[in-house]
């Protein structure tokens, strides 16, 4: 009676784990969906590891369970007498160590692409040298400085938003990310992108999202008791839209409090 | 030469457990008390004996581990129905009415980590089955310093007041999660917890610390020094190499974080801003210009620092937490399918790859974090690399079941539940360890759901399943079997249910730490899962009941047995159950490793280390 | 021996069974209530209240009566306002049943195409048919009764096109009653600024500054003259772009007719407070309060508030842009004791070290902050060169704070005698403080700098930041 409920059990956990991810995206427990350039990449390379991954979970435990439900004590007078198989040792390193290292190789270009220095755009607008703008974390707020007129960041006539940080479409964006107290993360779900802004550090960060839109910027880095409520949004505009934004911050910036 | 391990007539064995009858068990306690009689206080509160030790390590752990699992409850409830009144905390909170107060939940989860890694867990494995263990498997009478043992237990009375005199201060205990990265733990004013609680968490940890690096010296002398004749190190239990491969890594690995963690109470206590960069305005206040209306130490200190420190600590520390796990399981795998381990020396070898690939993984925690991503590289592959002596040892558990004998007693069924969740867990890394896949789950509950699978549905089944194990050899008397398998299957259900479903929450991207997320519209759609998981929680914590009912009834109640229920090969079964003082009544010596079960050289399907043929 | 048992571990699953069933249901909300403040409360030397007991409760009373309960909280509808048909609660008061309320017709769009954002999910579950799937947020309760009673109105399989309009409808055009946003404030906002609204929630202990009173009508940070009231757009600034510098964060997230229900509640909350603090400053040697009492300081109060919109500042001239010369004319106004005389508080260099907001304990040579706020806190003048502006770092918004003054706050509105150039000049001249013009030369030396984290800058870690400046100057 225990053996079966045993093997009942032990089979289910890989027969309703496979069944769980692969119901997930009917259940909306999936990916929120993927709006910048890499974000494709990142989920293909999730995809490519949960694949491997799968084969190795389903094939490991339903052995396991098998192995609980054969191999009883009623069955046998006495269990195999073997103290292991140099073969089999050398064939379980060597398929799973040629596996890992594929894994390993094939993450390293995405992963340049989106951190390295070298991953960082060149072309366009804005560049590691020229950035949108500026993002400013701090307990409990995000908080954006775009260059304004002159371009040029740190000058009287930046133009400061709260809360919403505006970028224009399938354009590369490259901002600089700064804290002004503790340690927070800049976190797009949709952009598949985390970076940790660090106090007393610049650090620049690039995406190039693909939809318009407007996408909640969460906190992924516990930042004080307010964390749960350091939210922003990121919208994404055309361009024109985003001229007409910058235009619109100006103006704002500069009223006299007259609509 | 042996009489004691040689039965003088057949034995009878109960095939669904493999539980023997009892051998007379009085009359084997009795000649080990004649040489001399303890006061109470000497053999059970101050005592040198490694046995009443590791009990002591095995009660405190459990205590905690009720504290722990409270406090993981009162998590859940907040994330399933955030700022409702929360039942039995809802006197402490009359201004908001019962609802818990967000600064409250922060402590709450810092205090959940800091409890169950290093309040429970490492004190279980090392500490409680370390010291039982050691002696017994290599057949010593104690441990190699009696007395730095007995000061290794006492050490964690003092981290026990202050993590608990951390709940009384004003701003509540730290609350900068159990990683407390600065400058939120060292700035007073970013944090409640960060007021005074922060400083009562180092000075608590600096002890465990303590403790724990007096239990590694003694772990690692005894078994290098005090193993019986004819035991030598290829033929110890991987019991006994998990728990010196730990030792290892506690010693190499500890000082860095008791340095770390000073350097933290430097900073608090007299503004040494070893982590604390300058110009910080933090809450309305710039740390690095005044302190307490006190001009201090210009800062420009590094807060990756920390996390460097830190995690050179606390990764090698997920190993101490599940290295010994590993050699629990083998040795249980192995008894209870009446076959030998399959791949003795990969297995140890293995758990060496572990351990040693565990010092250069540090940065995986980091790949986020504002470190020059070029080293994510070289962390990846480190990483990546830690799961091929993983897969080695699951494939070897698995060579070691087929064609056994297998006896699903309450402690095999844990053992193999370990193993089950060991898989998930260990697979669930390759993910984390991923850098570009890691940009996005980091933080996230993917690795919520990660590392409950590997130290609670890992290290803590394998707790279970070692406490079932021993427990005869512990007390003289066997834990009841129904009350135990019914623990095994609700507890297998709802951990299942609680945390496998975590891997969703992680990839629908939900962050950990996070108060109340319904706020947002990205994870809006996410309380119904959050409710599922909260009540299986709660499912998982109540069926524990049939634990503890069962653990204080068998203390009392319990079937006596002899010296080896189990039919057991390794030492400890050769000594009496429980062993008197100085442990075992005869010489010993050795001939074998501890793995010769359905061995053709004997009629038997055991054939203990002890035994000459 | 096995038997003995097998009860033991039924009994176990039966309470298990039972516990889990008790849980599987929701749990309550939980119920505070509104309190007296301190200030009514208060006890003398002798412990003795000033206030009589009897008249704390006919105050308790009629604030109950005037205002409802944190779980049913209402304005109380004047017999005057009956007979002229008005009614002050929202959202009547705000959106009118037939556009007679507080917004026009663009603000409704507005309100309305947020709305679509807002519950976009639930609008396409209703345009798909599948209401189930429709999630009304735990804290708007009264949403969620109408949602309930929409769905009781016709049986699953009678559902037609008019009864997606209808619930489409009551989503588009939902606008928070004060019970909707009592849960909202419940859930953010309480814990910080307390139930009634008195700065003093659990989290309070923690911050600093300390989160605003409500209950003395004293707002900081708006646009208005004569230390008015503010209007429902100086609020409403508030909440959506948060007080930088602050634990006050923006609180976009939720939807504009969300935040403008907060703003409704909080005016109820301040309301509140302000009639307590009426009527307690009448009768603290009066043991009698009758009802005229209470109703006129009721309609004094609401008064205030109907007459914030005159107390608005006008500007009149377009913002100016900087020059050389008018930041130049900024400081010697900042440095002048007869016009500005803002160095005596802000210091010479605007560091906010200025003597005069200073006392030394003769004793101990411990510097202590000179002022305390209206709220009775320790104050002390703004570090200007931090970039950190609370009120906004526009040029408009440091125009309002050197004009009006800050309420509730040593800082004074600016003497009659300066004119609205002077005023311009200031703010020029503050601008520059916290922001040294840059050349690209210099911030890239800067940058540099930074990069290779050197120290030869005093300020190389924060070169180009608002906050920079903070040291080696």
């Amino acid at each position: 009676m225990m053996r079966l409920i045993a093997f009942l059990l032990l089979l289910a956990v890989p027969v309703l784990g496979v069944w769980t991810f692969v119901t997930a995206a009917d259940n909306n427990w999936w990916f929120p969906p993927a709006y910048s350039t890499f974000a494709p990449d990142i989920d293909w390379l999730f995809d490519f590891i949960m694949y491997m991954v799968a084969f190795t979970f389903v094939v490991t435990e339903v052995a396991l369970a098998w192995f609980v439900l054969k191999y009883s004590a009623k069955r046998h007078d006495k269990g195999v007498f073997t103290h292991g198989s140099h073969k089999l040792e050398m064939i379980w390193t060597a398929i799973p160590a040629v596996a890992l290292l594929v894994i390993a190789f094939t993450q390293m270009e995405t992963f340049a692409n989106i951190k390295f220095a070298s991953g960082f755009p060149t072309q366009g607008r804005f560049t590691r040298e020229k950035p949108i703008a500026q993002v400013w974390a701090s307990q409990f707020d995000w908080r954006v400085r775009y260059p304004g007129d002159d371009g040029v960041l740190g000058t009287v006539d930046d133009l400061e938003a709260a809360y919403e940080f505006v970028v224009p479409v399938n354009e590369d964006v490259v901002f600089e990310l700064r804290s002004r107290d503790v340690i927070h993360s800049w976190f797009v779900p949709e952009f598949r992108l985390k970076q940790d802004a660090l106090p007393g550090h610049t650090i620049p960060v690039w995406f190039n999202a693909t939809k318009e839109g407007s996408y909640d910027l969460v906190c992924a880095e516990l930042c004080g008791w307010g964390h749960y409520k350091m939210s922003g949004r990121v919208r994404v505009v055309s361009a024109q839209e985003f001229e007409a934004y910058q235009a619109d911050l100006k103006a704002k910036w500069f009223s006299n409090g007259k609509e | 030469m042996n009489p004691v391990s040689t039965p003088a007539a057949p034995v009878v064995t109960h095939h669904s457990t493999g539980l023997q009858p009892g051998e007379g068990a009085p009359g084997t306690m009795r000649e080990h008390h004649d040489h001399h009689e303890l006061g109470f206080l000497r053999k059970y509160v101050f005592s040198v004996d490694h046995k009443i030790i590791g009990l002591q390590f095995l009660f405190s752990g459990l205590v905690f581990l009720v504290l722990g699992g409270l406090m993981a409850m009162a998590i859940r409830y907040q994330l399933a129905w955030p700022w409702k009144p929360m039942p039995g905390l809802s006197w402490m909170f009359p201004a908001t009415g019962g609802a818990i107060t967000p600064e409250f939940y922060t402590m709450l989860f810092t205090m959940h980590g800091t409890i169950m890694i290093f309040f429970v867990i490492i004190p279980l494995l090392t500490g409680a089955f370390g010291n039982f263990l050691i002696p017994l498997m290599i057949g010593a009478p104690d441990m190699a310093f009696p007395k730095l043992n007995m000061f290794g237990y006492w050490a964690m009375w003092p981290a026990f007041v202050l993590i608990l005199m951390g709940f009384f201060v004003e701003g509540g205990h730290a609350a900068g999660g159990w990683t407390s990265y600065p400058p939120l733990s060292t700035i007073e004013s970013a944090a409640p917890g960060s007021l005074s609680g922060q400083t009562y968490w180092l000075m608590s940890l600096t002890w465990v610390g303590v403790s724990s690096m007096m239990g590694a010296v003694n772990y690692v002398t005894t078994i290098v020094k005090m193993r019986a004749p004819g035991m030598t190190m290829m033929r110890m239990p991987l019991s006994v190499w998990g728990l010196m491969i730990a030792a290892f890594l506690q010693l190499f690995a500890l000082p860095v974080l008791t340095a770390a963690s000073i350097m933290q109470l430097l900073d608090r206590v007299i503004d040494t801003g070893f982590f604390t960069p300058t110009n910080l305005i933090v809450n309305n206040l710039t740390p690095d210009s005044f302190a307490h209306g006190m001009p201090a130490a210009a800062a420009g200190g590094q807060p990756l620092l920390w996390q460097h420190l830190f995690w050179f600590y606390s990764h090698p520390a997920v190993y101490i937490l599940v290295v010994p796990a590993m050699g629990f399981t083998s040795d249980i795998l192995a008894v209870h399918a009446r076959k030998p381990i399959f791949g003795y020396k990969p297995m140890v070898y293995s758990m060496a790859a572990i351990a040693g690939l565990g010092f250069i993984v540090w940065g995986h925690h980091m790949f986020t974090s504002g470190m020059n991503p070029a080293l994510g590289m070289s962390f990846m592959v480190a990483t990546i690399m830690i799961a091929l002596p993983s897969a080695i040892k699951v494939f070897n558990w698995l060579g070691t079941l087929w064609g056994g004998r297998i006896r699903l007693n309450s402690p095999m069924l844990f053992a193999i539940g370990f193993v089950s969740m060991f898989i998930i867990g260990g697979l669930s890394g390759i993910w984390m360890a991923a850098t570009p896949v890691d940009i996005y789950i980091h933080d996230t509950y993917i690795v919520v759901a990660h590392f409950h699978y590997v130290v609670f549905a890992g290290s803590m089944f394998a707790i279970f399943s070692a406490i079932y194990h021993w427990y005869p050899k512990m007390f003289g008397r066997v834990m009841n079997e129904t009350l135990g398998k019914i623990h095994f299957v609700g507890t297998f259900i709802f951990t299942n249910c609680t945390f496998y479903m975590m891997h969703q929450l992680g990839v629908a991207g939900l962050m950990r730490r996070t108060a109340d997320p319904y706020a947002y519209d990205v994870y809006a759609h996410l309380q119904p899962l959050n409710e599922f998981i909260t009540l299986s929680a709660f499912c998982m914590f109540a069926w524990q009941i049939f634990f503890v009912v069962n653990f204080f009834h068998s203390l009392f109640w319990g079937y006596r047995v002899g010296r080896n229920p189990w039919e057991a090969n390794s030492l400890e079964w050769d000594a009496p159950s429980p062993p008197g003082h100085g442990n075992f009544d005869a010489p010993l010596l050795v001939h074998r490793g501890p793995y010769e079960y359905s061995s053709p050289e004997v009629a038997e399907d055991y054939l203990p280390q002890t035994r000459t043929v | 021996m096995r038997i003995r048992i097998r009860p033991l571990a039924l009994a176990g699953l039966a309470a298990l069974g039972a516990c889990q069933l008790d849980l599987a249901s929701e749990p309550q909300t939980p119920t505070v209530h509104y309190a007296l403040s301190p200030r009514t409360t208060e006890v003398d030397a002798e412990g003795e209240p000033i206030v009589a007991p009897a008249t704390q409760e006919h105050i308790a009373g009629s604030l109950a009566m005037l205002f409802g309960s944190p779980a049913n909280p209402r304005f109380l509808r004047t017999s005057e306002w009956v007979d002229d048909g008005f009614d002050p609660n929202w959202p009547t008061y705000a959106v009118g049943d037939d556009g007679s309320g507080e917004f026009d017709e663009d603000e409704l769009a507005a309100l309305q195409s947020d709305n679509r954002r807002d519950f976009a999910r639930e609008l396409a579950a209703i345009e798909a048919g599948e209401f189930e799937r429709v999630r009304i947020p735990s804290w708007l309760p009264d949403l969620a009764g109408a949602w309930s009673a929409h769905l009781a109105s016709k049986p699953a399989d009678q559902r037609d096109e008019e009864f997606k309009t209808e619930a489409a409808r009551l989503l588009v055009e939902f606008y928070p009653t004060l019970r909707d946003s009592a849960e909202l404030y419940r859930q953010q906002c309480l814990h910080c600024h307390g139930t009634e609204g008195g700065g003093d929630g659990p989290t309070s202990r923690f911050l600093n500054p300390r989160p605003r009173d409500y209950r003395r009508g004293i707002f900081k940070f708006t646009a208005q003259k004569d230390k008015s009231v503010p209007t429902r757009a100086d609020l409403y600034t508030i909440l959506d772009e948060g007080v930088t510098g602050t634990a006050m964060p923006s609180f976009r997230r939720f939807s504009k007719a969300e935040i403008h229900g907060l703003v409704d509640y909080v005016r109820l909350l301040s309301m509140r407070g302000m009639v307590e603090h009426d009527l307690v400053t009448t009768v603290t040697n009066d043991d009698v309060l009758s009802a005229e009492t209470v109703l006129e300081s009721y309609a004094g109060v609401w008064e205030k508030w109907n007459k914030a919109p005159e107390k608005w500042t006008e500007v009149a001239s377009e913002v100016p842009a900087p020059t050389r010369e008018s930041i130049e004319r900024g400081r010697t106004l900042f440095m002048d004791a007869a016009t500005g005389n803002c160095f005596s508080c802000h210091g010479a260099e605007g560091r906010g070290d200025g003597a005069s907001a200073f006392t030394t304990v003769p004793e101990t040579g411990e510097i202590l902050p000179a002022y305390k706020d209206d709220w009775g806190n320790e104050i002390i003048p703004r570090n200007l060169r931090q970039g950190i502006f609370r009120g906004g770092r526009r040029p408009i918004d440091i125009y309002y704070r050197v004009k009006n003054g800050i309420n509730g706050t040593p800082m004074p509105a600016a003497v009659s005698s300066m004119t609205d150039e002077d005023i311009w000049a200031l703010v020029h001249y503050v601008g520059a403080l916290s922001e040294q013009p840059r050349t690209r030369a210099n911030r890239a030396a800067a940058h540099g700098a930074n990069q290779h984290g050197n120290g030869q800058h005093g300020d190389s870690q924060s070169g180009d930041s608002p906050s920079g400046g903070g040291s080696g100057h």
